[in-house]
């Protein structure tokens, strides 16, 4: 770095191509294409080197290229702007996976690999493919990149609420389709009507609330 | 089982594994965690549905050689381009890029003096592993700028859980198993799978007292890194030494077939240490 704090080009080259794995990674998401995903990498870093004065030294050089890269692909790749997805707006319940019971969630994961067993994992490629633009990118950017709520909300032009709701959404999508594959494919079994059953726990005590409320 | 309280914890569940919940709540949290199985659960198979994740985008956008050679060859061009704007006087120019080709040129003749004492040791040495590669100077050359290049980059790793390791065997085609450095103090990272010489190695990350070092995990019939090395006796055990660009390799070769290959900014003698130490 120089006495402006502006990266040299040979710093920024060495410390962007660091980052070629993640913004492929996620350009492989938005565009669903490899040839089109490397080109919209390619885009990235030159415009990125060519700006790259902006960058505030000390903060994430990854969620500023990933912004870049999200600025390249809308504006050149997709005229129209990002998917806005029809399912925005308050949850209605926070509780609504309750149908799964602890023990389905179990039969779900490999424990030993930290992951999920290799049938589901096979498929979570799909699903994620599958989840509304949105939705895919909040998941990624946080799963698989690991930026903050802010980056991502910054990245993605939104309040970091919303961030919030679309992680939360497109988790629990992902949740729902893993939980039905794993039923089609003898995965989980009967025990998960058990787990439907245990649920007037809370459904008592949203009556009892309720009634309260009203009395 | 679901409690009422669950309630309140479930929408914290996800901005703790996130790590976005202030100290006060990351407590609470924790907590009810202990006491609700079925949170504990929902978070357990939140972690698990991440790092599936985690492993499907990594391995599906691969980063291949070419593709990086693409990417450094246009920001190159770019950076010449800006040099040229920045200095108009073709004059200096021209000596820029003389001065660009001196430093080209110097690696040009260490290649050259490393694969002519390659050579040599493969016209003397019995032990040298017999494969296409070993016998294309060029390519033993590039088989070491591999071992090296991808040692100096700082790409993060595919994943850091080391129970995974089993699940890249098929592609490297041995089994993976990451050596215990503990005595030496060093710091497990995580791993990657990378191309070396057209076949695909592990490449296991840790750091040891600030350095950083690379050990990769490769079918040694395959991917002959000790035909270019010299061979030292460590405890009476054979290992393969070695430096590039002020990186050293070490490399050595179990029964079973297993070559394991050390790429670090310490010392040969330390480095040969550690790869003897591997069993």
């Amino acid at each position: 770095m120089n006495r402006t704090g502006r990266l040299t080009s040979k710093a920024f080259e060495a410390e962007a191509l660091a980052e070629l794995s993640a913004l492929l990674g996620v350009a492989t998401r938005v565009t669903k294409n490899p040839a089109d995903a490397q080109d919209l990498v390619q885009d990235t870093l030159l415009k990125a080197m060519r700006a790259r004065e902006q960058f505030e030294a000390g903060t994430n050089l990854r969620a500023w290229l990933i912004r870049i890269l999200m600025n390249t692909f809308i504006n050149r790749y997709r005229r129209g702007g990002l998917e806005r997805s029809v399912l925005e707006g308050p949850d209605a319940d926070p509780l609504a996976d309750g149908w799964i019971s602890a023990q389905t969630m179990e039969s779900m994961r490999d424990p030993e690999a930290q992951a999920l067993r290799p049938m589901l994992a096979s498929e979570i490629g799909r699903a994620l493919d599958e989840l509304p633009e949105d939705y895919r990118l909040a998941v990624v950017l946080s799963d698989v990149e690991e930026l903050s709520y802010k980056e991502i909300a910054d990245i993605m032009g939104c309040p970091i609420g919303t961030v919030m709701s679309r992680l939360h959404r497109g988790r629990r999508l992902l949740k729902g389709r893993l939980y039905e594959h794993a039923r089609a494919m003898g995965i989980v079994g009967p025990e998960a009507e058990v787990g439907a059953k245990s649920e007037p726990v809370v459904e008592l005590d949203r009556y009892r609330a309720r009634k309260a409320v009203s009395s | 089982m679901t409690t009422p309280t669950c309630r309140h914890f479930v929408p914290l569940l996800e901005p703790f594994r996130d790590g976005e919940l202030s100290p006060a709540d990351v407590v609470d949290v924790e907590a009810h965690l202990v006491e609700c199985e079925r949170c504990a659960e929902r978070l357990r198979l939140g972690e698990a549905m991440r790092s599936s994740l985690k492993q499907f985008v990594r391995a599906d956008a691969q980063v291949t050689e070419s593709f990086e050679k693409r990417i450094a060859l246009a920001l190159a061009a770019e950076r010449e381009r800006e040099e040229r704007l920045e200095s108009p006087a073709e004059a200096h120019g021209r000596m820029l890029s003389w001065r660009g080709i001196m430093p080209i040129a110097a690696a040009a003749a260490v290649v050259l003096v490393w694969a002519a004492s390659a050579n040599n040791r493969t016209a003397d040495g019995g032990s040298v592993a017999k494969s296409d590669i070993a016998s294309s100077p060029a390519s033993v050359e590039k088989l070491i700028d591999e071992l090296v290049a991808n040692h100096q980059r700082a790409t993060g790793p595919q994943f850091t859980e080391q129970t995974l390791l089993p699940q890249l065997e098929p592609e490297v085609g041995v089994p993976v198993r990451a050596p215990n450095f503990k005595q030496y103090g060093a710091h497990w990272e995580g791993v990657s799978v990378v191309p070396v010489s057209n076949q695909r190695a592990a490449s296991l990350r840790y750091r040891i007292a600030g350095h950083r070092l690379t050990v990769y995990v490769y079918d040694a019939s395959r991917v002959p890194v000790r035909s270019t090395l010299q061979q030292r006796l460590v405890r009476d055990e054979p290992v393969y030494v070695g430096s590039r660009h002020g990186v050293s390799i070490a490399a050595t070769e179990r029964n079973n077939g297993v070559g394991y290959a050390i790429a670090t900014d310490l010392n040969k003698e330390e480095s040969a240490e550690l790869v003897a130490s591997i069993y």
